[in-house]
């Protein structure tokens, strides 16, 4: 099922062509696949980081929000919102 | 009359959150493995070319990444047509999200294309028609995602970049006849829908899984990036502050 006979035949990537001249490719296609696995992997993470950040930030702003109403004998201050 | 209820629940940001988190379920997993599967397809099974040797594989990625970077493209310009046109609140949303995944793949397409460029051609770059024309199509996708943050206004950074996107597509069939028109350095394409494709069934199978690999993660992406857009404009919305607090 695989081409390759042996890990380090699938590291180096080497091809001989009929005319008998090796190409070694390794380094420029694992080079190629690491960059997409960092770029797909990368793109997939932030926004899930982003989802923690505006879920804090409602619940930050919720929580203000509830203080503010708990003292209605102060004059309510302009809440700036931090996001 | 046709029935156009759907439409406009698709305009509705409760509507899609509560959607999107359901479609999210199966097809997060089914694109892993899809990916996975085309991954090692074309880097261990697939076999090397006679004339390029194993510097073939890049194919596998460079080919798929360039097509989605030109197919989100379209849905961002169209996404911003909807919006211009019906004022759908979601439609700038799917088309600022987009916007940052198609310029991903536009220089993960770039960055893999220079490196094949070298064993291949003998140089990382060459100021070939579609190579510049990718170029620009990547600096188009940052002008998008600059101009929305331009305005005070986000209402009118989103009309701004929406009008910019679509005189943008002009690059589109530009890029993707380049090879065609101007007899460079970049071959034509190898995949054609209408006519025999000039490429070993081989190839094409690894091929075809990463292309599909590849639209489930942009899909997958966008609708992360859309539910945090709605989360966020929808702040004050009673169901947010419910389903915020729920957790």
């Amino acid at each position: 099922m695989f081409y390759f006979e042996s890990v380090a035949d699938f590291i180096a990537m080497c091809y001989v062509k009929k005319d008998g001249t090796e190409m070694c490719h390794g380094a420029y296609v694992w080079s190629a696949y690491g960059i997409a696995l960092v770029v797909l992997i990368t793109a997939a993470l932030a926004p899930l980081q982003r989802n923690r950040g505006v879920r804090k930030a409602i619940l930050r702003q919720m929580r203000r929000e509830a203080a503010a109403q708990s003292q209605t004998q102060t004059p309510e201050k302009s809440q700036a919102e931090d996001f | 009359m046709a029935n156009w209820t759907w439409f406009h629940r698709l305009g509705s940001p409760k509507w899609f959150y509560e959607k999107s988190g359901r479609w999210l379920r199966w097809l997060v997993p089914l694109t892993v493995l899809v990916l996975i599967t085309g991954l090692v397809w074309g880097l261990a099974i697939a076999p090397p070319d006679a004339k390029q040797g194993h510097s073939v594989r890049i194919f596998y990625i460079h080919v798929p990444s360039a097509m989605l970077s030109l197919a989100a493209f379209y849905l961002m310009a169209s996404a911003g047509a909807v919006g211009l046109i019906w004022r759908m609140k979601l439609a700038f949303v799917a088309m600022k999200c987009s916007a940052p995944i198609g310029a991903a793949l536009t220089a993960l397409a770039l960055i893999t294309g220079s490196i094949w460029g070298k064993p291949t051609w003998g140089t990382y770059w060459e100021w070939d028609a579609k190579l510049t024309s990718m170029l620009i199509l990547f600096f188009l996708y940052l002008g998008v995602m600059a101009l929305q943050e331009a305005y005070s206004d986000k209402q009118a950074g989103a009309k701004a970049s929406a009008v910019l996107a679509l005189v943008g597509t002009v690059n589109i069939p530009i890029i993707y006849k380049a090879a065609d028109w101007w007899n460079t350095l970049h071959q034509p394409a190898t995949f054609k829908f209408t006519e025999e494709s000039s490429i070993d069934p081989s190839l094409a199978w690894p091929f075809w899984i990463m292309i599909v690999g590849f639209y489930g993660f942009f899909a997958v992406v966008l609708f992360l990036r859309m539910r945090n857009e709605i989360l966020y404009s929808e702040r004050r919305t009673q169901w947010v502050r419910a389903l915020v607090k729920g957790e």
